[in-house]
């Protein structure tokens, strides 16, 4: 039974990117395999409006994947938790702030069984919010508009198109060699 | 509460009207014994069910239903069942043309039952639905074309993804080469 006792864990990250760029990364539940610590696969089953059906997998228990609710309140929070009445309650809540313009500050709350942290060493990242708010910090970064300036001498990016690629002032469109 | 999450390869107005064609229950239901619709109007229907899974019930519901999108049960008369209420959500599921069904389920079942026990034999009971509901859903026809045309509420369009950058390598003014990567500037020497 021991297992089955809530845990709940909380910390707060700075960034350097308005609230909608940290809204749009945490909402898009199906690249957290991008970037969460430890996630193996992640994928949006269905959505609406302020509401989605996602599946996570962790590493530290392949071919299990949780089923979550997730809820969406534009630029302000995320929340996804694990379905009602099913075993193992599993809660992250994301509570965007707009601190100055072009900054925001994110708080995250996990809630989990005991033993995630403690008994199964392959969670312990999962139930450490520092560690995925982290995570997130270096996800966001790709989004802001922090890059150095100059003659750009090689660029990759990622947006509508796909994998572009700019070396020499051309534009090369990449594919995935397997 | 339980709630489960059905993945059903059936276009949501086929799994709508496969949930709201109550008569036919006993057919596709695991443990429904008996339906009989005692009243019905445009998007309300009270019958009295029975079921058959752990101890036979004979139950009083009454079905609201938003078309395609949510029906909605909550028990008007039961012997042995202190409350017995719940939802199904109905929602298209990403890419492809199937349906994603969330339902919702509580059952008080009174002192005798512990709660955790209960709650588990109705996940399981759900789970079985589920997969009835989705080998049944496939015996039943296409939507006619101009049934399926009609705009189905509640849908999102997908957001134009936003831009970002993965690499990047400049030249500044002063002849430096930095290296951005993962949010860092590092200067090449």
């Amino acid at each position: 039974m021991i297992g089955r006792i809530p845990l709940s864990r909380k910390a707060t990250i700075s960034l350097q990117c308005e609230a909608a760029v940290a809204y749009d990364v945490l909402s898009d539940y199906g690249t957290y395999v991008d970037w969460m610590p430890l996630v193996q696969t992640s994928s949006v089953l269905a959505r609406e409006t302020n509401f989605a059906i996602a599946e996570i997998e962790f590493n530290a228990k392949p071919a299990h994947k949780f089923t979550l609710e997730c809820i969406h309140a534009p630029t302000q929070m995320v929340l996804a938790r694990s379905l009602s009445g099913h075993a193992f309650h599993l809660k992250m809540e994301w509570r965007i702030k707009t601190t100055a313009p072009g900054e925001c500050q994110v708080t995250l709350t996990v809630e989990g069984p005991l033993f995630f942290s403690v008994l199964l060493g392959g969670y312990a990242k999962f139930m450490s919010p520092m560690a995925t708010l982290r995570a997130l910090k270096s996800q966001v970064a790709t989004f802001a508009s922090t890059l150095p300036s100059g003659e750009v001498l090689l660029e990759i990016t990622d947006g509508e198109e796909g994998l572009m690629c700019t070396y020499k002032g051309k534009k090369y469109k990449m594919e995935p060699v397997i | 509460m339980v709630k489960v999450v059905n993945q059903i390869d059936s276009v949501r107005s086929v799994v709508f009207g496969v949930l709201t064609d109550f008569d036919k229950y006993p057919s596709w239901v695991p443990g429904c014994e008996k339906v009989i619709v005692t009243s019905r109007n445009e998007n309300v229907t009270n019958l009295d069910i029975t079921l058959n899974s752990m101890k036979k019930l004979t139950l009083s519901l009454k079905f609201e239903c938003e078309p395609d999108v949510l029906i909605k049960f909550e028990m008007t008369a039961a012997a042995d069942v202190k409350a017995y209420f719940g939802s199904y959500r109905l929602m298209n599921s990403e890419g492809n043309n199937g349906t994603v069904l969330v339902t919702e389920l509580e059952l008080d079942a009174g002192p005798m039952a512990p709660k955790f026990m209960v709650d588990r034999i109705l996940k399981k009971s759900l789970d079985e639905s589920g997969k009835a509901l989705q080998k049944y859903a496939k015996t039943r026809p296409a939507p006619a074309p101009d049934a399926a045309a009609e705009p189905e509420p509640a849908v999102v369009s997908k957001k134009p993804k936003r831009s970002r950058c993965l690499l990047r390598v400049v030249k500044t003014d002063s002849g430096e080469e930095q290296v951005w990567y993962g949010g860092k500037t590092f200067a090449v020497r």
